[in-house]
């Protein structure tokens, strides 16, 4: 058995050159433009890029959330190593969505009902997906309200979301995509709306929980310093396509791709003084017309003739692979700061 | 109340002296006969800014820091305290003298899509300054002096007759900084500059206002819940918690010996992208929640989650203090 066949064995989800289009009054948009993606069991993986490199539809996709104006153009999404798009696969899918794939997003309170008390809402889940009567689902909300850290469960479940605050309302979203034992628990953007003190808890929360219940993880976000202190494996996102993965620690200590390279040295440290910032000039391009070669060439102080073609995602060294012809080249200047540690 | 002196380098003239500022916000009734209820969104806040410096304002949402900006700006009333520019007392002037006094100080935004008309063309957007305080007589008028700023904020001259959606966010950003450089202001209130921006152009927009500062000598007051882009651009730094100013102190002092307990928590809290010393770092994490500000606890706001916290704590509010050369907290544990 090869290298290769043992990851994908391992696969929980396997996401297979997944394009997804939508429809605008511009023209057909180009979301997601061949993403391959896998995640193992009691692996946290995190998914970063910029805004509009197709993170959220990556999770929508999953989740089954693509709707019109949106639809999966081609490729395929598999659970245990089966097809939740084809014909025979629906039925799987809408099973196990919400039961044993569960997703947070970014703002709790467009996903959660104004009108519903948080107990009757996460009540309702309990029912649906695992049967449990009024009284049990009652008591096991109790439960999974102290498991996520709210003080007085019993007196929370009979409090409508508005009276919580934020972080309290990103717990209740946790405590319900947990409520079923997922084995996938997909956050996009969980802590983005939330101050940094209350982001911390969250982020414990999550990383107790991940232990405690064996579970994976996918977390998206832009916050590069989330990622390295949850995260084992990352993938990196740039205008729809995944550029380059590989583990948390290798991903930062040596980037392969120039967009990764050039964000990490972009990113301001609370640890680091740097005289002054590495600038990536330009912006990401639209994904109305999207180039057919590399499309992080008008920004890359590398591109060269060939990244009018498009690079393919390729290992570079063991666990890590990256879409471009000169992965692993130093493609930034060494910041003034880090240049003088180094001499 | 007495006035609290926040001060950097003692022997020069700050730019902008603010002291005991407060203000109130009407916040809707219960019901029709009942009386409005009051916010106290920010209470007794003073800082001094000096030229040719950056202070870093940071705080949790609803802390008050946009409430701070718009203060000094004069965008909004004050109901208590004092703002000083430039030697001169501001707190009351109206008019025509404050509309001199505001082409002395602007505002950029921290949304870049919102605030640009989009349908006004760029040369129209950031001339617009120049003819309402009647510099020049009509946009021809300011095509060099336009053409300058897009020089000084780099956007390529072209730029003069496209129309905002033409631009990313990073070029937008630089838009309404060349309108808000138009009027040759001295003071900047950066309110959340780059919060909207893509990591990766977020740098850009950094690195553009750090120039602009060494090459016109402005002030900024850079507001920002991002602690790590506020200890790059800053020279002194303040932390707001629920309204009230909890430490000022020169950004190393702030960052290297931080003293009230909030701080220290704040700073542990920010994740830094590398997964070793992020594995290393100790966190501090308190429990329980921010105040609602439309009714706060008494005493110390910060009370009700600090592990130092001593029966005083809950009576009295604590007082901004000089601790350390230029460093000043307000906890009575400290
Ligand atoms: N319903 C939709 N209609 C049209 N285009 C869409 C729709 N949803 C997403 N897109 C487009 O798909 C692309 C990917 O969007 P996506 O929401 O996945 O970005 P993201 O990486 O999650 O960004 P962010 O960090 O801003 O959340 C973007 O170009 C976006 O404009
Ligand atoms: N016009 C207003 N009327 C009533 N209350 C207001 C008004 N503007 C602000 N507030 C309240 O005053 C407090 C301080 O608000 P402010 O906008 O200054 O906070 P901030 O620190 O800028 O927060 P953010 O990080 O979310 O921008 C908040 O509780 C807010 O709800
Ligand atoms: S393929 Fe070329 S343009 Fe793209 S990132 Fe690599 S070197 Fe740069
Ligand atoms: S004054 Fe008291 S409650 Fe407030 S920060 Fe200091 S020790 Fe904590
Ligand atoms: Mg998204
Ligand atoms: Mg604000």
């Amino acid at each position: 058995m090869t290298e290769m066949d043992m990851m994908s064995e391992a696969a929980l989800l396997e996401i297979d050159r997944l394009c997804v289009e939508f429809d605008t009054r511009g023209g057909v948009v180009h979301g997601l433009r061949g993403v391959d993606l896998s995640v193992r069991r009691g692996e946290t993986l995190a998914i970063v890029g910029e805004s509009g490199s197709g993170k959220s539809v990556t999770a929508q996709a999953v989740m089954g959330l693509i709707d019109v104006p949106g639809r999966i153009a081609s490729g395929d999404i598999r659970w245990k190593g089966q097809s939740m798009l084809s014909r025979e696969g629906l039925a799987m899918a809408q099973d196990i969505r919400g039961k044993d794939v569960a997703l947070i997003f970014q703002d709790p309170m467009t996903s959660l009902n104004p009108l519903m008390t948080i107990g009757a809402q996460i009540g309702e889940v309990l029912r649906r997906h695992l049967g449990l009567s009024k009284i049990q689902a009652r008591t096991r909300t109790e439960e999974l309200l102290g498991a996520v850290g709210i003080s007085a469960p019993r007196r929370r479940v009979d409090q409508y979301p508005h009276e919580l605050s934020g972080g309290m309302r990103q717990r209740v979203m946790i405590a319900m995509a947990i409520a079923c034992e997922p084995q996938l628990l997909i956050a996009d953007e969980p802590t983005t709306a939330l101050d940094v003190t209350i982001q911390a808890q969250v982020l414990e929360l999550l990383a107790g929980l991940q232990e405690t219940l064996r579970l994976s993880v996918i977390l998206i976000t832009h916050d590069l310093g989330v990622v390295a202190g949850l995260c084992h494996r990352v993938a990196v996102m740039y205008a729809g396509k995944i550029i380059e993965t590989g583990l948390a620690d290798d991903v930062f200590e040596r980037p392969s791709h120039p967009y990764t390279q050039g964000l990490i040295r972009s990113t301001p440290r609370l640890d680091d003084q740097m005289e002054r910032l590495i600038a990536i000039e330009g912006s990401p391009p639209s994904l109305l017309a999207p180039p057919t070669g590399c499309a992080f060439s008008p920004r890359c102080p590398l591109s060269e003739p060939k990244c009018a073609e498009q690079p393919p995602l390729v290992a570079v060294h063991a666990g890590a692979s990256a879409a471009c012809w000169h992965p692993a080249t130093p493609a930034w200047r060494e910041a003034p700061a880090l240049a003088e540690a180094v001499s | 109340m007495s006035a609290v002196l926040a001060s950097a380098p003692e022997t020069a003239q700050p730019l902008l002296s603010v002291r005991s500022l407060s203000v109130r916000y009407q916040a809707g009734r219960n019901g029709f006969w009942a009386r409005p209820r009051m916010i106290n969104a920010l209470q007794d806040i003073s800082f001094d800014l000096y030229p040719g410096e950056t202070l870093g304002l940071v705080g949790e949402s609803g802390s008050g820091k946009t409430t701070t900006g718009r203060a000094v700006l004069r965008r909004i009333d004050t109901s208590d305290g004092r703002i000083v520019f430039n030697g001169r007392d501001i707190t009351n002037v109206k008019g025509e003298e404050l509309r001199k006094l505001r082409r002395n100080m602007q505002l950029v935004f921290q949304d870049p899509y919102a605030s640009l008309n989009p349908r006004m063309r760029v040369l129209d957007i950031v001339a617009e300054p120049l003819i309402v305080h009647g510099l020049v007589r009509n946009v021809d008028e300011a095509r060099d002096q336009v053409g300058e700023l897009m020089r000084l904020v780099n956007l390529p001259r072209d730029a003069h007759d496209r129309f905002p959606h033409a631009f990313s966010g990073g070029q937008r950003q630089r838009i309404g900084i060349a309108r808000a450089l138009a009027l040759k202001p001295e003071f900047i209130v950066a309110d959340e500059p780059v919060s909207a921006l893509d990591v990766s152009v977020r740098a850009q927009v950094v690195n553009l206002l750090q120039d602009l500062q060494k090459e016109l000598g402005l002030s900024y007051l850079f507001i920002a819940h991002d602690l790590s882009v506020v200890r790059h651009i800053s020279h002194r730094v303040a932390i707001l918690y629920s309204g009230r100013m909890v430490e000022i102190a020169s950004r190393d002092s702030l960052y290297e010996r931080p003293m009230h307990p909030y701080t220290e928590a704040l700073l542990s809290a920010v994740p830094v992208p590398d997964p070793k010393t992020q594995r290393a770092r100790k966190r501090i994490v308190y429990k329980g929640e921010v105040p609602d500000v439309a009714n706060p606890p008494v005493g110390c706001h910060f009370h009700t989650r600090c592990p130092i916290a001593t029966e005083r704590c809950s009576l009295q509010v604590p007082i901004l203090t000089k601790k350390a050369p230029d460093h000043w907290v307000a906890c009575w544990n400290r």
